[in-house]
């Protein structure tokens, strides 16, 4: 085989072929209108216009938008001048967004015309003098599109208070498009949902699969998000991807009726546990369609095994589907004991999907990629198990993080900024509470003496952290529990939150 | 008997009390058409324990269905969501 040749940007070209193959095709569909490929290509280039103009100097453009028409001509537009878009969501703590742009070395910021006056606020207050260009309806240009090595970098939480960034290539997202395109066999009929944000490596899977295929893209309306159904059937959506929470709330409200979305052919979760009753149910909700549970970290872009429910005998761990088996293409190994190949362990991920590692952090990037008989690993962190058909069940991580609600969080990093902005001499955050295996959110203690302060505090928090990192309560008390190597029990702190006995854990 | 539009606005806000007290919050704070789950008040599992707290006190059961999503995240619209489900 030859070595791959750079076209351009291949991201760019997915969206390229399917626009000169149908112009006049509905691409995206937000805020109630209807954007031709043809319209939306025309102010992406504006962006590619207005980025080139600006002479950036490093791989990476920021992009302060969320779910709109300049957050999705803005992705194509940076891909198109051949940068990275790092997505910068207003909903944020601007401290925070200043932090990272501050860590990307960002130079252009691209926002919504919406958002200018936030984009101009973070802008001022990054540290190497930034400088916002609005997505907004210039004039397309016809010059051609630039390759670039790099397509996003996102930031998870750290463990040190910091967010890591992880750059993910445009190589590593085709590895992931094309088994897609084959697995899930979209075309131009088809009708994509978009429920994750663009901090959210799952919303690439929502773009690029649906515009490499040709298909639009339905863009659920933030006060939709939580019920969905009504938009689903009004618009006729047919791929469904989202995290299990939304089904768990579909599911209180009763609308996972036997039938009830006949026009779902494919509905796929990912970012968090998919309770395999709650996967039967959206089953049966949706009988000419399939359920897939997909999982993978943002290190190994997107996703990188999958299962695909059998509702009759679901394949299951304590109620938990199966995540499957890798994707073709990707390498995995389950670690246990003294670092041998096991059926229970610690999931290794390699192959094409693989992220190079950390931005400008050699020593996380040593600890967590590693090398082993000549190939190159991912360490997730995750504990898995493995049955004799080969495929995976999670079974929990291995340190402090947890997801809520999809997102990834590293308790250490709460409990940083927690002691920070109190002073407090200990913090402990959990998540709490877990229902159907998904974590609602944070709760942490703290000592007693602080009690008046709480509602300093958790505001403090909320100025440096995205809101689902805040705690949603936090308890006041001296008696910690200690295990035998002096650290703080945590298990003996969550008995408290789910059996309170004494008034200071309520 | 139905209860009507301002009693009913009166049990959302007595339900929504225990919350503001941990924020620190004021009813005054919280407008009735003020939505509570995109000013952070609640997030989408705490509403929903919110509702499915006052379907059982109030023996009725809202038609998720029917109701326009945006309606159930604000005190004004929960309570003539509320009223509907009453008066059916």
């Amino acid at each position: 085989m030859s070595a791959p040749t750079t076209v351009v940007g291949p991201l760019w070209s997915y969206f390229e072929r399917s626009w000169r193959r149908a112009p006049g095709a509905v691409a995206l569909h937000v805020d109630g209108r209807a954007w031709t490929y043809d319209e939306l290509a025309l102010r992406a280039l504006a962006v590619s216009r207005a980025v080139r103009d600006k002479g950036v100097q490093g791989p990476f453009v920021g992009l302060y938008a969320q779910r709109s028409l300049g957050a999705y001509a803005g992705v194509l537009g940076i891909l198109h001048a051949g940068k990275a878009y790092v997505p910068l969501n207003p909903q944020l703590p601007v401290e925070r967004l200043a932090t990272i742009a501050g860590l990307a070395d960002l130079d252009l910021i691209v926002a919504d015309p919406a958002r200018a006056p936030g984009a101009h606020e973070l802008a001022a207050r990054c540290p190497a003098g930034c400088t916002v260009a609005l997505a907004d309806a210039g004039t397309g240009t016809s010059t051609g599109p630039v390759a670039g090595d790099v397509a996003y970098m996102l930031f998870t939480s750290g463990s040190t208070g910091v967010p890591k960034g992880v750059p993910i290539r445009q190589a590593n997202v085709v590895a992931y498009v094309e088994h897609l395109l084959e697995r899930f066999a979209p075309g131009p009929d088809d009708r994509f949902s978009q429920t994750f944000e663009l901090t959210f490596d799952l919303s690439v899977h929502d773009l690029f699969l649906c515009w490499a295929a040709g298909a639009a893209l339905y863009v659920l309306p933030q006060d939709q998000l939580m019920a969905p159904a009504r938009f689903i059937r009004e618009h006729g959506i047919t791929q469904w991807f989202s995290v299990p929470s939304a089904a768990v709330l579909m599911d209180r409200m009763r609308l996972l009726k036997p039938g009830a979305f006949p026009g779902l052919r494919v509905s796929a979760f990912c970012g968090e546990p998919l309770p395999a009753d709650l996967a039967v149910k959206w089953a049966a909700a949706t009988p000419n369609g399939r359920v897939e549970n997909l999982y993978g970290p943002t290190e190994a872009t997107i996703a990188i095994t999958g299962h695909v429910l059998n509702a009759a005998a679901p394949k299951q761990r304590l109620g938990i589907l199966s995540i499957g088996r890798p994707f073709p293409t990707a390498r995995i190994r389950v670690v246990g004991a003294e670092g041998r190949d096991a059926d229970e362990g610690e999931l290794w991920l390699g192959g094409p999907q693989l992220a190079a590692g950390y931005w400008k952090d050699d020593a996380r990037t040593e600890a967590a990629f590693v090398t082993h008989d000549g190939a190159r690993y991912y360490r997730t962190g995750d504990l898995v198990q493995r049955d004799a058909d080969g495929d995976l069940f999670f079974i929990s991580r291995l340190d402090d993080q947890v997801k809520v609600r999809g997102h990834r969080i590293e308790l250490q990093e709460v409990n940083q900024v927690l002691k920070a902005v109190s002073g407090a001499a200990f913090a402990y955050a959990l998540a709490h509470p877990v229902r159907d295996g998904i974590a609602q959110g944070i709760e942490a203690f703290l000592p007693a003496a602080m009690q008046a302060q709480g509602g300093t505090i958790l505001e403090a928090c909320a100025a440096r952290l995205p809101d689902y990192m805040v705690p949603a309560r936090l308890h006041f008390t001296d008696d910690i529990p200690y295990t035998t190597s002096g650290k703080a029990d945590l298990r003996a702190l969550r008995a408290r939150l789910e059996h309170p006995a004494s008034p200071a854990d309520r | 008997m139905s209860l009507n539009e301002v009693t009913l606005r009166e049990r959302v806000r007595a339900a929504l009390a225990p919350r503001l007290a941990e924020m620190g919050l004021t009813q005054a704070d919280v407008g009735d058409g003020m939505s509570l789950t995109q000013s952070g008040v609640l997030d989408s599992f705490a509403l929903m324990e919110l509702i499915g707290g006052l379907e059982q006190a109030l023996g009725v059961e809202l038609d998720f269905e029917a109701i326009e999503p945006e309606r159930i995240t604000t005190v004004k619209g929960l309570a003539s969501a509320f009223a509907q489900a009453l008066a059916a």
